[in-house]
């Protein structure tokens, strides 16, 4: 591999986790009571919020396609 | 089955568990950079943190090897049961592990130069193109993404957003995990360092991986060659189902049924719990409820359903007893649907 193309990949996987920071963020402190009923207000503490971030992050564009698409509320 | 999510579902075995794994990781990493040291071979002069590198990666791998032996040999013995019930605990340590040898290997053999540590990572052996010379830490460092991804997900809070389905696909990766780390250690250290320990580690966590697997998978296909009657599966004689645990049954076609017997009652259901895809026939009937190994999700025996005020249902199937002997009908009924047990008094 040469050096250019590990600086686009490395470079790559610091967008993409950037947008999961953010993504993330929003997911677990408004999205995810929107789609699982059990995750509204203090169903989801905080520090669970916390723990489940960087889960979000790292699937980010899988959980906005749930956020946007599911539609029945997930098996709880 | 709980209404709100909660950072870990604690009670006090799984504090005990949580401190012996703690102690046996500590334990384990200062026993090996301690014989690193007594048996190191004249000239060599590891650092402390070569030493640990060496004593993280090799203990993430033995974790790994361990985890994914739980479940074949829980499927033969009870007392590896503490085991599965715990295995999310012991997951998330193995990563944690995995994070501090990836995070070493960087700071020591990529952190001193003026190219970021990420990409002299990957462009520090370039032989892409060569088997034995492949760049054996970029293996490393997918399997890392994999564990990352699997640790991160593997709160409850995970399974329901996911679903079932998904959840378990996302952690079947494990296995993919594994191959790459074996592949890590093969390339890697076993390539320049001669002492036999680290041949031994690989191969024997790998061989054992293997074998029981190989085990497991052909003890399900035994359970599925069953001579059936009417189309109905013979289980077993009533005698040889334990009391308050379950045989379990892989019919060729359709999912594994889970045959419980709690008393003189005996009853089918899915064997897989709603919750994580546990393997339900390897619970046992608590209070009249069969109750999941994994984190203990309960379905009334009759018709399948959690008690309320939970909602969950799983499938439930016909049984009948015959000369002392189980059967049950493979076909599933809908989630929920009642289907009375059968009664071992009623037909003896």
């Amino acid at each position: 591999m040469s050096e250019a193309a590990a600086e686009t990949l490395v470079l790559a996987l610091g967008i993409y986790a950037l947008i999961g920071l953010l993504v993330g963020l929003i997911y677990v402190f408004g999205g995810a009571g929107r789609i699982d009923p059990a995750a509204k207000g203090k169903g989801l503490p905080f520090r669970v919020r916390l723990l489940v971030l960087p889960g979000i992050a790292g699937l980010w564009p899988l959980m906005l396609i749930k956020l946007f698409t599911q539609k029945e509320p997930p098996v709880s | 089955m709980s209404h709100d999510y909660k950072m870990v579902q604690w009670n006090p075995f799984k504090k005990r568990f949580v401190v012996w794994m703690v102690s046996g990781i500590a334990l384990y990493l200062t026993s090996f950079v301690a014989l690193t040291y007594a048996t190191q071979p004249p000239g060599n002069s590891l650092t402390p943190i070569q030493a640990m590198i060496r004593a993280t990666g090799t203990l993430a791998f033995l974790m790994l090897s361990f985890i994914l032996c739980i479940g074949p040999v829980a499927r033969f013995t009870h007392r590896f049961r503490p085991f599965l019930y715990n295995r999310r605990h012991i997951g998330v340590a193995t990563f944690l592990v995995a994070l501090v040898h990836g995070g070493l290997v960087l700071l020591w053999y990529h952190g001193f130069s003026d190219t970021n540590a990420l990409v002299s990572l990957f462009i520090s052996n370039p032989q892409y193109d060569s088997i034995s010379g492949f760049p054996f830490e970029v293996l490393g460092f997918i399997a890392l993404i994999i564990m990352f991804l699997m640790a991160a997900t593997s709160h409850d809070f995970w399974n329901a957003n996911l679903g079932p389905g998904v959840w378990k696909a996302l952690h079947m990766g494990v296995y993919i995990a594994y191959g790459l780390l074996v592949a890590h250690i093969a390339l890697g250290i076993l390539q320049f360092e001669k002492r036999p320990i680290f041949f031994l580690i690989l191969g024997a966590g790998a061989a054992t991986v293997v074998a029981l697997h190989l085990i497991s998978s052909i003890a399900s296909l035994r359970l599925s060659d069953r001579i059936g009657h009417e189309g109905w599966l013979r289980v077993a004689e009533v005698d040889e189902i334990e009391d308050s645990r379950a045989k379990i049954i892989r019919p060729v076609d359709g999912d594994a049924i889970a045959v419980f017997r709690d008393g003189d009652r005996i009853a089918a259901v899915s064997n897989i719990c709603r919750h994580q895809g546990g393997p339900l026939g390897e619970g046992k009937v608590v209070d009249g409820c069969i109750t999941c190994p994994w984190h203990g999700f309960q379905y009334r025996m009759e018709d399948g359903q959690s008690p309320p005020p939970f909602t969950e249902k799983i499938a439930t199937y016909a049984t009948r007893i015959l000369d002392g002997v189980v059967y049950v009908n493979p076909k599933p009924n809908a989630p929920g649907t009642p289907q009375a047990p059968s009664d071992i008094g009623a037909s003896s």
